[in-house]
């Protein structure tokens, strides 16, 4: 079964960006492209990756991430990764303690980098 | 002569010398006493001066003190406020009379306050004349507040007979007043009184100043910790707001000169290049700007992990070997062999490295070597990079890790303009570890950048 993807980002373009190159690869991919669309989706949850932005509109990444603890999503996601430009080290510290598996500056990554890079934190998960 | 008489004389002139030599003990008695009540007191306060407490605070100390100490039956402290240029008490004794008292006047101690150019106030006269004051007349020191008759009132009840004013002065700036209690009434205090409060005056004056200059610290950091910050989320807003196209340039252009959409020329490739290269230069730039802002707000914090170097070294000879291989410079990676587990800010290392080696590579000919490395010392590992540039003048040197310090001459030298932050952020990172960064050249020869780990 082809894995799941879920992009949470609200610049279309980035978004679009990360859509062609996921689905290029033939994972399943869901987009959201505000907080609460996002949360909404990762409550469903089931995805085998969420790649998710912090600085969204209506609801912020680390709100998401706060709301879930509090009322985990019905069936599990299995690797979240922050992807974010924003430049504060205490934004993604929280990220992380608030159960992210890494982050990535998007702006550090050439489309096969990032790739590479998801594809690393989705086989991480499944050993 | 009658003997009898004699002896009488002598009994007397005996008595008058014992009587004298009593008084001159008891007297001696008494200063040692008020001496050690006075130090006793000067040691209280000087507790107090030494917290920093905020001025409400210190100054109700004082007047508990005081009181308790000296047996006194109130004592008040109001403070000038230089802007509005008024007299308010701040700090009072807090017993039933006095409290009842307050309720008879009606208002909250803050509400009290009389402006400086009133003539009619006792405690203002004392300032503004910078002396002493003593007073049977409650009203002396409450005008304008009240009127004789709710003086009397008062009167009556705290059952104050006179008033000594003393004034507060901290070098040349009047600060307030002191104002006390007794309740038996004297035309003046006895030498005893009047010494142990001259000296505390002092004190207390240099108690109050004190804390009203901790409260102005106080406010004044806050208010920068408050610009810091918007400083810093304002450059870290900018970044995000920066990197978000320049991802979406870098992103789509590898996709296209990649043939992702379908095969390209070599020039259009060629063309995309270019494109790739300059956005990879803004984002660095981004990257730098960003580095440095943390740095000067101090926000950088280190996350130390011990890790292998070999592992490091490996990483960054990877990284780097295609791209010395497209200038043609020979790139010579360290034996992984013999090389010490340190414990450092991994990510941080390696952007030291990166800086290095790229600079490296800027500053070498085609057909040149780079080559990096690390010699294990006994308490220290020193990292260095080497090149077969032209080298930095002596004078120079010194500039390097400056911010913006960029070389006069490196216009000409160097495959590409530097922004001149790299090395500054280098220098900042090896700082924070404990370590140091240095450069040696031969101007012709090449040079070797050189830091320092604490192993």
């Amino acid at each position: 079964m082809p894995k799941k993807v879920l992009v949470i980002e609200d610049d279309a373009f980035l978004r679009d960006l990360y859509l062609e190159v996921l689905k290029a690869e033939n994972y399943t991919v869901d987009t959201a492209i505000d907080g609460e669309e996002g949360l909404q989706k990762m409550t469903s949850g089931g995805y085998d990756l969420v790649l998710l932005d912090i600085m969204l509109p209506k609801l912020d990444g680390l709100s998401i991430l706060k709301k879930l603890k509090d009322s985990p999503s019905a069936i599990p996601n299995k690797v979240v990764v922050v992807l974010s430009n924003l430049g504060q080290d205490s934004a993604i510290a929280d990220a992380i303690s608030l159960g992210a598996k890494g982050y990535m500056i998007k702006s550090d990554y050439t489309p096969d980098q990032a790739l590479k890079q998801f594809k690393t934190y989705m086989d991480g998960s499944s050993t | 002569m009658d003997p009898h008489l004699n002896q009488t004389h002598v009994h007397t002139a005996n008595e008058d010398i014992l009587k004298q030599a009593n008084e001159a003990i008891y007297k001696q008695n008494f200063e040692l006493a008020i001496t050690n009540k006075t130090l006793s007191v000067l040691h209280d306060l000087y507790a107090i001066t030494m917290t920093s407490l905020d001025v409400s605070e210190v100054t109700q100390r004082i007047v508990d003190t005081v009181v308790t100490e000296l047996n006194l039956a109130a004592a008040i402290i109001s403070l000038i406020d230089s802007q509005a240029q008024t007299l308010t008490p701040v700090a009072i004794t807090r017993s039933p009379q006095i409290h009842k008292a307050l309720e008879m006047i009606g208002k909250p101690l803050n509400e009290l306050s009389i402006s400086m150019a009133f003539e009619g106030n006792l405690i203002i006269n004392s300032i503004t004349g910078k002396q002493r004051q003593i007073t049977g007349n409650l009203l002396d020191i409450l005008n304008p507040l009240v009127t004789q008759d709710i003086a009397d009132q008062i009167d009556e009840i705290i059952g104050i007979k006179t008033i000594v004013i003393y004034p507060l002065f901290a070098g040349q700036k009047p600060l307030g007043a002191l104002t006390i209690g007794l309740a038996k009434k004297v035309d003046d205090l006895s030498r005893a009184e009047k010494e142990t409060l001259e000296r505390l005056i002092d004190l207390v004056s240099i108690a109050i100043d004190r804390a009203a200059l901790h409260e102005q610290v106080e406010k004044a950091n806050q208010k920068l910790q408050i610009l810091d910050k918007a400083k810093d989320d304002f450059v870290s807003l900018a970044s995000h707001e920066l990197r978000t196209p320049m991802t979406a340039i870098k992103s789509y252009t590898w996709l296209v000169a990649n043939e992702k959409e379908g095969p390209i020329s070599a020039k259009a490739k060629s063309h995309l290049d270019k494109v790739q290269k300059s956005t990879d230069r803004l984002i660095s730039l981004v990257n730098e700007l960003l580095d440095i802002s943390r740095i000067e707000s101090g926000r950088v914090n280190l996350t130390m992990e011990k890790f292998p170097l070999a592992t490091l070294f490996t990483e960054v000879c990877d990284e780097f070997t295609p791209k010395a291989a497209e200038l043609t410079i020979k790139l010579s990676c360290p034996i992984l062999t013999n090389l010490p587990v340190i414990n450092a800010d991994r990510e941080k290392i390696h952007q030291i490295l990166e800086n290095l080696i790229g600079n490296a590579l800027k500053f070498t000919p085609a057909n040149g070597s780079v080559t990096f490395g690390a010699v294990t010392k006994s308490s220290e590992v020193d990292i260095f990079v080497t090149d077969t540039g032209s080298g930095i003048l002596p004078e120079d040197l010194p500039k390097l890790f400056q911010k913006f310090g960029r070389l006069e001459n490196s216009l000409i030298a160097s495959r590409g303009p530097s922004t001149g932050l790299g090395l500054f952020i280098c220098k900042q990172y090896v700082d924070l570890h404990g370590g140091r960064i240095w450069t040696e050249s031969t101007i012709g020869q090449g040079a070797t950048f050189t830091f320092s780990l604490p192993l």
